[in-house]
């Protein structure tokens, strides 16, 4: 078998495999299951390094299994893949660091690293699926295997919130899977095409019937990215364990729907259909809507885990609204905060989770002071919220300037007071938690959960908290660099939109 | 090419300012001194090394003083950071270098005695750095985004400096500035994304042009005065300012007024299209605007008795100042080499005696002995004169340049504004008068001190404020002859002698009645009003609408109020999202606004 075979393959299983082997493995072997694990990780990561540098080379890695009579099982890598592939790969690591210190109090740990493991390989497996139909099928079994890790705690409530999250992902899986048959039944197989698989096709098919599959599929994506008002589930889910919030809402399911979208728009539909079809204008307004109303939400959240996950819902919605605007910049700013909003926010909930676990702080209303007491913690939520603001020279003010110059130059000004009023919303219900951890006094003594040691917190915590926040202020920094978020980003919009010429090239 | 002759003495300097110019053009003494206050500032949050960092921090402005003394002709350099950074100097931009870092190194070694007992001093200093940093970018700054950046950073890293005691009204007056920060924010980020797309490209040398031809240019530079206005203490943007200086301690109020506001009106001179085309509607508002601080912060600042918020109005006044010879040249554009000059030489008084007049504040606080009160005093009324525009002080210089500048307006404003600038001067002068009187040194105590830190850098930022004009060429030179006229004298004069006669009247008042007589305004003047306005639109809102919408909604979903729980939250969302909640609502909600959507835009 060739290696352009191979490495598709190879890269799923290295997930896969290890995590159903914990299965198999009892609580008690720690050691066996974190080596089995970590090792998995660094090879996976191996992996995908070596496919990202084949495709920046213009090599092409494709797996290809005929199932039935027109449906194919494909595996297939480039740009776009790649960039939510590193990202999936990347922040598993660091999470499951995190998880290893999160969890020692915390039953079940060979379940939960398996279904952890699982989700992660879905996300792979989502982002090399090379058609429809191979990306349905990762889509569900992303569902299924976070709905366990939702629920861990098995308390009432979590069970109430799993059941929240079936009853909307299945239904959600469930339109999607309607509007990929109806567009199986109408054209034929459907591959993930740059530039769009139905370019030039328009004319044979009628265009009210290419817009309802359109709504069908983005309604489908709609749940697990969280567009307003198909978000209920996000904020209700929240009681799942701090590293299973942080990979739900940075990479695993709420990226999954984001990046569907990116993949309907540019490579099935295409810009250039979407535009004639007049269907991307309703996007950016559902986009626009949901970047307030989560913000406003958000606002009024005492709860931090919360805030945040309004937040999230917010802060999604600019990957829609950059895909939702036509031209290559707006592109780059949307496709580009996959990336960062994933750095930003697992930051954000890293921090929220040393928080609870340390000194069992869960409201914004407990946070004064804190920063007295954690302050390596309290610099990187701060890094993060600087970001999340879009403040320079952070990882979030590269998209959110590249969504702007992107609005302008497509001379959609009314985007620019969004972004504004997001702005000045984020600064709103982000600033005051700074605000409070270090300039208030605290309330009282902090009651500390886990015994004191070297540092303010188990270092295991500590680690990937420092080492995503210092990503979000390196890709903000050294964006214009090499490998950097925002590069590989325009070499995706520059094989995406060939059709597009760039106008703006600073 | 330079003949390298190391034998003689000539050989020596020209191989040196060979070898200098080489190491300008690579990046690294630009990025070292933007930087170093940056690094210090994050090292400062190592408590091992406190006591090495408390010495170094006052120094991080020296190297920046270096860069801007060698540093001749236009060098731009190129660093890969965020989106292609480019770092260097132009003329304008040395000028400024050249006293806000003056301005900064004196504030930090007078920092240095005046903090050194402070609980939290290195809260102090790593603002005081962060800030400084922000502030140097700002100058240094050759690109669109790192200006954009280091404005941002300067802005909110004053924040810290501002909010320093933690007392309540400190921690107002932070929360004031810092709102006005956000708004503008709010004005400059679309102004930027703006300019950049107009532009075609990050180049700030290519900006003003290329607004100057833009077809939206009135929303531009609507958004940029705005969004800069802030910053300078435009009237009607500058309630922050008369609660942020005398809030913050001593040295940072010195450098927020001598040099941070002076950071608007860069961004005024480096986006605005000067001197490419004649604006004359906005340079009327401009004028207006300008004409209208000027007066009206000698008018607030007359009724105020802190000494430091009374310099705080005279700064709005000042800026108002220099925004009329922004005016002019926004209406005359072929004039914009001498309206630069002016406003580069006004910038430099300005920032030289009214950071002299802030350090003051503090000398005259720690005055003890009566030599001290005697030194202190007159160096108090030394830097007040030059602010007045006292015959042969720089600011006469300024004004003169500026009464040059002015002649050159549209009419009818040069007649009108030969009036006004002495009015002004009168103004001015009233001010610094009603400012002496509140902050001249008195008690004799023992436990005050005066640390040589403070001596040494007042004493030295006094020296430069009288002399620093002789370093103009003889040309600019010659206006020094023309401060010695009539128009120059006559508002000193009548305006000590009111000043004199108010004060005996209120004096005698005093003695007969044993009430003073004073009007006083709060601190931010029209602020109060915009809080008074906003409690009032909020409780308009608790009253007449809020139960009204929530009545319609109870009207229109009678049969689900009864599970409504939370009421407590405005606007009620959390009541919506609960709805929501319950899939059919959601699903069928969502294909619903689809179609109207779809509807709406086909």
């Amino acid at each position: 078998m060739q290696l352009s075979k191979l490495l598709p393959l190879l890269i799923i299983s290295s997930s896969m495999l290890p995590s159903i082997l914990l299965f198999f493995l009892r609580d008690t072997r720690a050691r066996l299951r974190i080596g089995l694990y970590l090792g998995a990780e660094v090879v996976k990561l191996i992996l995908v390094i070596i496919m990202l540098l084949g495709i920046y080379a213009g090599e092409s890695y494709e797996l290809r299994v005929a199932i039935a009579p027109g449906i194919d099982f494909l595996l297939r890598a480039n740009a776009l893949a790649m960039l939510f592939l590193g990202l999936s790969a990347g922040l598993w690591l660091v999470t499951t660091i995190y998880a290893i210190g999160y969890m020692r109090n915390l039953p079940h740990h060979s379940r939960f690293y398996g279904f952890f493991g699982l989700s992660v390989t879905s996300t792979a497996g989502l982002a090399l699926a090379g058609n429809l139909f191979t990306f349905y099928f990762f889509y569900e079994t992303l569902t299924l295997a976070t709905y366990p890790l939702v629920v861990h705690r098995q308390t009432r409530e979590a069970l109430a919130a799993g059941h929240t999250y079936l009853r909307y992902a299945v239904t959600g899986g469930a339109v999607l899977l309607l509007g990929i048959v109806w567009l199986q039944a109408l054209v034929g197989p459907v591959e993930f095409t740059e530039g769009g698989a139905l370019a030039g096709l328009q004319a044979e098919y009628s265009a009210t019937t290419l817009i309802a599959i359109f709504v069908l599929l983005i309604a489908g994506l709609g749940v697990k990215t969280a567009l307003f008002p198909l978000h209920g589930w996000l904020p209700v889910a929240m009681v799942a364990p701090a590293p299973v919030s942080a990979l739900v809402h940075a990479v695993a399911v709420v990226k999954a729907g984001a990046f569907g979208v990116v993949r309907v728009v540019y490579e099935i539909f295409g810009t250039a259909l979407a535009q004639e079809l007049r269907v991307l204008l309703p996007l950016s307004i559902v986009a626009a809507t949901t970047i307030i109303y989560g913000s406003l939400r958000a606002l009024v959240q005492d709860d931090l885990k919360r805030r945040l996950a309004y937040s999230t819902v917010s802060q999604l919605s600019y990957i829609t609204l950059g895909v939702a605007i036509v031209g290559s910049v707006a592109t780059i700013g949307g496709i580009v905060h996959l990336v960062h909003q994933g750095i930003m926010k697992i930051t954000l909930f890293f921090c929220a989770g040393i928080l609870a676990d340390t000194l069992g702080i869960t409201h914004v209303s407990q946070m004064n002071g804190v920063a007295r007491r954690m302050p390596a913690t309290m610099v990187a939520f701060s890094i993060a919220v600087a970001g999340m603001i879009g403040l320079p020279p952070f990882a979030g003010f590269i998209s959110k300037w590249y969504l702007g110059l992107g609005a302008v130059e497509a001379g959609q000004f009314w985007v620019l007071v969004v972004l504004v009023a997001s702005t000045l919303l984020n600064m709103a219900y982000f600033l005051p938690i700074v605000y409070a951890a270090w300039f208030r006094a605290p309330d009282g003594p902090f009651i500390d959960k886990i015994a004191p040691g070297r540092f303010e917190t188990g270092w295991l915590l500590l680690l990937p908290t420092l080492t995503t926040a210092l990503l979000t202020l390196i890709f903000g920094l050294f964006a214009s660099m090499g490998f950097s978020p925002l590069q590989w980003s325009e070499l995706i919009a520059a094989r995406e939109l060939v059709s597009l010429p760039r106008v703006f090239t600073p | 090419m330079v003949r390298i002759d190391c034998c003689t003495r000539t050989g020596v300097a020209a191989a040196s300012i060979y070898t200098l110019n080489i190491v300008l053009t690579t990046p690294v003494p630009w990025l070292l001194v933007v930087n170093l206050p940056l690094l210090l500032a994050l090292l400062i949050t190592q408590p091992r090394l406190w006591p090495v960092m408390r010495r170094l921090a006052a120094w991080a402005a020296a190297p920046a003083l270096l860069l801007a003394a060698v540093a001749t002709g236009e060098v731009v350099v190129e660093t890969p950071l965020l989106l292609g950074m480019r770092l260097g100097l132009t003329g304008v931009t040395r000028v400024f270098l050249l006293f806000t870092a003056t301005l900064w190194l004196l504030a930090g070694i007078y920092a240095q005695a005046y903090m050194a007992r402070d609980p939290a001093l290195n809260h102090f200093w790593g603002f005081y750095l962060l800030t400084l940093g922000g502030n140097l970018g700002v100058l240094l700054a050759r690109d669109l985004v790192s200006f954009y950046l280091f404005f941002t950073v300067m802005g909110f890293a004053a924040y810290g400096l501002v909010a320093h005691n933690r007392s309540p009204t400190a921690l107002q007056a932070a929360r004031i500035y810092l709102i006005l920060v956000i708004m503008g924010e709010a004005f400059l980020l679309p102004a930027m994304l703006l300019t950049a797309i107009t532009t075609a490209s990050y180049n700030l040398e290519l900006v003003p042009l290329a607004i100057a031809q833009a077809s939206n240019r009135n929303l531009i530079i609507g958004l940029l005065l705005a969004g800069f206005g802030v910053k300078a203490g435009a009237l009607l943007l500058h309630m922050w300012l008369p609660l942020a200086h005398p809030a913050a301690p001593t040295p940072a109020s010195a450098v927020l007024s001598g040099t941070m506001i002076k950071a608007g009106l860069l961004g005024w001179l480096l986006f605005l299209p000067l001197g490419a085309v004649a604006l004359p509607e906005w340079g009327t508002v401009c004028m207006l605007v300008g004409l209208g601080a000027t007066f009206y912060g000698v008018a607030i600042g007359l009724t105020q008795p802190n000494p430091k918020t009374i310099l705080a109005y005279s700064s709005i006044s000042q800026m108002g100042l220099m925004t009329v010879a922004l005016a002019v040249t926004l209406m005359a554009p072929a004039e914009r080499s001498l309206v630069l000059m002016t406003i580069m030489i006004y910038a430099t008084h300005h920032a030289l005696a009214k950071g002299a007049l802030f350090l003051s504040v503090g000398m005259a606080a720690g005055a003890s002995r009566v030599w001290h009160v005697w030194l202190v005093g007159v160096g108090t009324t030394l830097a007040a004169l030059s602010m007045t525009g006292a015959p042969l002080s720089s600011g006469a210089i300024a004004k003169a340049f500026l009464k040059d500048a002015t002649h050159v307006a549209l009419p009818p404003w040069p007649g009108w504004l030969a009036l006004l600038l002495q009015l002004s001067a009168l103004a001015t002068t009233l001010l610094m008068g009603r400012f002496l009187l509140a902050v001249w040194p008195q008690a004799q105590d023992a436990e005050k001190r005066l640390p040589l830190g403070m001596w040494l850098s007042w004493l030295t930022l006094l020296a430069l404020m009288l002399g620093w004009f002789y370093v103009l060429p003889p040309g600019l030179l010659d206006a020094i002859n023309r401060t010695l006229t009539f128009s120059a004298l006559w508002p000193l004069v009548v305006g000590t002698l009111i000043v004199a006669a108010v004060h005996y009247g209120q004096r005698r008042w005093q003695q007969r009645t044993g009430n003073t007589l004073r009007l006083v305004i709060p601190e931010g003047d029209i602020l109060v009003l915009v809080i008074a306005f906003l409690h009032a639109l909020r409780r308009g809102w608790q009253l007449v609408v809020e139960p009204r919408w929530k009545a319609g909604w109870h009207h229109m979903t009678r049969r689900w109020s009864a599970y409504r729980q939370n009421i407590s939250d405005w606007p009620d969302l959390a009541w919506l999202e609960h709805r929501l909640r319950s899939w059919p609502v959601a699903g069928t909600l969502f294909v619903v606004l689809v179609l109207v959507i779809l509807a709406l835009t086909h």
